[in-house]
């Protein structure tokens, strides 16, 4: 909390820009100078929106996209302070004022905050599973407002300061007192400042209310440049600078004190530099100047890939387009079942098949940007499987053309897309842990199980299609075969994957099996393919309950997929998650009881019909 | 008099019959599943080590009173059905071929699981940068050993220390005061009546933890009859490198309470541990071992890394964690031997190739147009 408090002060301290925000300014190429976040180099463009996610919960903030917010962030963070763009959903917990709107401003925030430094330091010794959600809430502002502050004084050092020079400071370093300086300054003179203060220390004690004028001028000159550098000292986030040996990138406070600079780095800094004078100004021309020449030495930088594809992968929102390709898809088939319309069915199967494709290349521009096989996060997981889902309902819609494949296709496809923008924290694009970085397994057993998981919910919706249309009375037969035939692809994708899994921890932990949650989840849906099939074949079951339990797979697969994260124990510690307990749980109670009312309508008329 | 043979061939076909049959598996594989399902969750509570024995690697799972069927007993059903199935009942016709070579596959898989369990060793190494060593630790059995001079006299399995120490041939005598398989050491009130580090900490016993391994066992030892006021309490605790000494008539006896280690044919030397992160985060990108193998004459250096275990003599060597201490950084190197490791790799060949076989063969049925 002092440090928010030393960072308030440090932000009174800059200088606002000459003219009011404008838009005047261009964000393309500011967009696209490159940054190292999270283990890997991204554009500012995502840079922006993740750390905009993890704070306001949406890309844009007061009417700013997330590039023009960090602009403003990192060169009028004065400005900055007072936009709100911390979302907070209990303000009246934290005593904050009822506003018309979620968000509140970091101005708003800071002091709510310092006065609950002990209720912070307090919980950082009590278990994250024994907090309540005030307390996570509390905590959660308390980490964002940290992120903020950091970038909030990314370039103190370098912006324009309202600090009065004193007058004998002026003449002695030969600066002109009435303009205004920055940090980066005033360091030559550190030395000789600090010598000055400690002779006016000895000369006329510790109080600086006994001072005359001027020596208390140059006293708390030299107090403001103190906190200045003490608040900028430990700010690592925005690495926008390479490093001497080009793996680990810098931030311009790191570089500047830890000496780790080089003739490429000063100039490419000069650069961002020009970029801070032109905002301040809002003048265009110098701006437009500055990116320029920021953006042609950046590209001489290493480690970059496809920066212009992941900018258009943010900028066009593939997944949205898929979204509501499948929707469109949806429509058409609702249309073709209701009124039998040949041309919707068409357009639908184009909307469903053009989601596919932009999916995949959603997913082959992931694939490029990080280098690696497409499903290493769950996220990636969820992705695929809905893509695998719309490809194999294509198939089915292709080879019997009677709408069935457009439905579960384009259920399938939304949910899956539904699911996944709710895993979607910050930078969905995320490096590996040392146990997944290989390509060979990522893209072995990983996408056979996840493959298996596809066909598993595709064999499971087809399944309810099947006790829909026989409770309503409709004979479905037809369905049969490919309610099996999807199931036994289940079974092998599965089954192989397993096996894959088991021998890749073979190869990386030197056993094949050991019970782990994740592999116990795996064989769960394995035995219980096999236990449908071994019932189907010895009479066990009849078609109905054959149904019903194919049906059920996708509760299977969703405690399987999701389930066993949830119990936080085993090798898999990466893929830990926490807070779906209850979505999951009423995704299956709801699961259960739509196939066992189904099922037990299936059966009454069966019945009836038999006699 | 030639009823009862054959009445017992019938009688013994037919219940190979019902063996073969899938009624079996049906009941057998949802109780698997409860098995599986169960077990899994208890892991949150018990930890992996014992949900894994009692509820996988178990004949008996006692609910209660009441005995049910462990994983090996399930397992074992399964295997016994499915081999006569394989052996006498299979259809050999072409449509069905993908199944039985499933079945076949499935067979493989399972006897490796047998064949592992039989023979598969494993423990760690724990290696300083410069350090060799070829003493494997176990991961969970803990035992006593008691040297004598510098020849080992016994060592004795931890759950049977209290019963053995009592009966051991030496010339004074040796009880355990206090053991407990998961210590808490805690200083000590009085030196009165103690030597070495129980002068200063004595241990209290802490609830196990979930996993067996994270457990730190320790033991007091009372010494009566010793010479030159030597009797007395003792301590010996996992991970404290402090050995007890007890000298009688000119001979050491040393004591000591930690893992139960098994010597390599060779020994393995830890040149260098490296840990590379991804640029500016604190999340690990890989881990790596370079080592040297000497083996007799032969110095053979290799780099371990995760995924790329080093294999040598029927033993394999896995980069498996790294442990930070107060004298600098450790690598751990997981040791195995398993005899069984091909089975699966041969397992997941056949079955791919009967699934997928029988996949096709039923593929022309899907087609279906039907609004």
């Amino acid at each position: 909390m002092i440090r928010i408090i030393t960072l308030l002060c440090l932000l009174a301290l800059a200088a606002a820009p000459r003219a009011a925000m404008a838009d005047a300014l261009d964000y393309a190429a500011f967009s696209a100078l490159p940054v190292q976040h999270e283990g890997r180099i991204k554009p500012i463009d995502s840079f922006a929106r993740a750390t905009l996610v993890q704070i306001s919960g949406r890309e844009s903030a007061d009417g700013l996209d997330a590039t023009a917010w960090l602009a403003e962030m990192l060169f009028n963070p004065a400005g900055a302070l007072h936009r709100p763009v911390f979302r907070i959903f209990r303000p009246q917990q934290l005593d904050l004022p009822e506003k018309g709107s979620r968000y509140y401003s970091y101005a708003d925030l800071a002091p709510v905050l310092q006065a609950r430094t002990e209720t912070l330091e307090t919980l950082a010794s009590v278990p994250e599973k024994d907090w309540n959600e005030d307390q996570r809430e509390l905590v959660r502002l308390s980490e964002t407002s940290l992120l903020y502050a950091q970038l909030l004084r990314s370039f103190s050092f370098l912006l324009p300061l309202n600090l009065e020079l004193p007058a004998p400071l002026a003449k002695e370093w030969k600066m002109e007192a009435d303009k205004p300086h920055t940090l980066q300054d005033f360091r030559p003179y550190r030395a000789a400042l600090e010598k000055r203060v400690q002779t006016i220390i000895a000369r006329r004690g510790k109080d600086p209310a006994r001072y005359p004028d001027a020596d208390r001028k140059i006293a708390q000159f030299a107090m403001d440049l103190h906190i200045l550098e003490t608040a900028g000292r430990d700010n690592f986030l925005l690495r926008i600078l390479p490093g001497m040996d080009g793996e680990e990138w810098h931030s311009p406070w790191a570089l500047t004190e830890q000496g780790q600079g080089s003739p490429q780095s000063a100039a490419y800094l000069d650069l961002w530099r020009k970029m801070a004078a032109a905002y301040q100004s809002q003048d265009k021309a110098a701006w437009d100047a500055a990116m320029a020449g920021a953006l042609q030495e950046s590209r001489t930088f290493d480690g970059q890939n496809h920066t212009g594809l992941e900018i258009a992968y943010n900028t066009l929102q593939p997944l949205m387009i898929c979204a509501l390709l499948y929707f469109a898809a949806f429509a058409g088939m609702a249309v073709y079942s209701l009124r039998g319309n040949r041309w919707a069915h068409l357009a639908g199967f184009v909307a469903l098949t053009l989601g596919a494709c932009v999916q995949t290349a959603a997913i082959v521009s992931r694939i490029m940007i990080l280098g690696r096989a497409p499903v290493g996060t769950l996220y990636e997981s969820i992705l695929f499987v809905a893509l695998i889902c719309v490809i194999a309902a294509i198939v089915i819609e292709y080879l019997r053309q009677d709408g069935n494949g457009l439905l579960i296709g384009s259920v399938a496809g939304l949910l899956l897309l539904f699911t996944a923008g709710s895993f979607a924290d910050g930078d969905t694009m995320k490096m590996l842990v040392a146990v997944l970085n290989t390509n060979f397994w990522l893209s072995t057993h990983v996408l056979c199980i996840t493959a298996g998981y596809g066909f598993c919910l595709i064999a499971s919706l087809l399944a309810h299609v099947w006790l829909a249309r026989e409770a309503s009375g409709n004979k479905a037969d037809d369905l049969v075969a490919p309610v099996r035939i999807t199931a036994l692809i289940a079974l092998l994708l599965t089954t192989v994957g397993t096996i894959l899994g088991g021998i890749w921890a073979d190869q990386s932990w030197g056993r094949f099996w050991g019970w782990d949650p994740k592999e116990n989840g795996a064989l769960l849906i394995v035995l219980w393919l096999a236990w449908v099939f071994h019932g189907q074949i010895g009479g066990k079951l009849n078609r109905a309950a054959f149904m019903a339990v194919m049906a059920v797979l996708s509760c299977i697969v969703a405690v399987a997929w999701f389930g066993v994260n949830l119990l936080s124990v085993g090798l898999h510690s990466y893929g830990f998650i926490t807070g779906i307990a209850g979505g999951l749980g009423a995704f299956c109670a709801l699961e259960c009881a739509v196939t066992g009312w189904l099922w037990h309508k299936t059966h009454r008329r069966k019945q009836a019909a038999a006699i | 008099m030639q009823n009862g043979p054959i009445t017992a061939a019938a009688r013994l076909r037919s219940w190979l019959k019902a063996m073969a049959g899938p009624s079996v598996i049906f009941y057998a594989l949802p109780w698997l599943m409860v098995l599986l399902v169960t077990g899994t969750v208890m892991q949150r509570d018990l930890g992996l080590y014992d949900a894994q024995r009692i509820y996988f690697s178990s004949w008996v799972l006692w609910l209660g009173p009441v005995p049910l069927p462990g994983g090996y007993t399930t397992f074992a059903a399964i295997t016994l059905c499915l081999l006569v199935k394989f052996l006498f009942f299979s259809p050999w016709r072409r449509h069905q071929a993908g199944i039985i070579l499933t079945h076949l596959g499935i067979l493989v898989l399972l006897l490796g699981g047998l064949v592992t369990a039989i023979s598969q060793k494993e423990g760690y190494l724990l290696l300083k940068e410069g350090q060799q060593d070829n003493g494997v630790s176990d991961y969970h059995a803990r035992v006593l050993t008691i040297e004598k001079d510098d020849g080992l006299l016994e060592a004795i399995p931890f759950e049977m220390i209290e019963e053995r120490l009592p009966a051991l041939d030496l010339p004074f005598k040796l009880a355990v005061d206090r053991i407990c398989r998961n210590c808490r050491p805690v200083s000590a009130d009085s030196a009165e009546g103690r030597h070495g580090l129980a002068q200063k900490i004595t241990l209290q016993a802490a609830p196990p933890e979930k996993e067996n391994e994270s457990n730190l066992s320790g033991a007091m030892f009372r010494v009566s009859g010793a010479q030159n006021d030597q009797d007395g309490l003792y301590l010996s605790m996992e991970e404290i490198p402090h050995r007890p000494e007890i000298t009688h008539d000119g001979i050491t006896y040393r004591l000591y309470l930690g893992r139960a280690r098994t010597d390599l044919p060779f020994s393995v030397e830890l040149v260098d541990f490296k840990r590379e992160m991804h640029p500016g985060t604190d999340m690990a990108r890989g881990f790596s071992s370079d080592v040297i193998v000497h083996d007799g004459d032969i110095a053979w250096p290799y780099h371990i890394r995760m995924n790329e275990p080093m294999r040598y003599k029927g033993y394999t060597f896995y980069q498996a964690s790294f442990s930070q201490r107060p004298d600098g950084e450790y690598s751990v190197l997981s040791v195995v031997e398993n005899k069984g490791r091909i089975f699966p790799y041969l397992a997941s060949a056949v079955i791919f190739a009967g699934l997928l076989l029988h996949v096709l063969l039923r593929m022309g049925t899907m087609k279906g147009r039907t609004r």
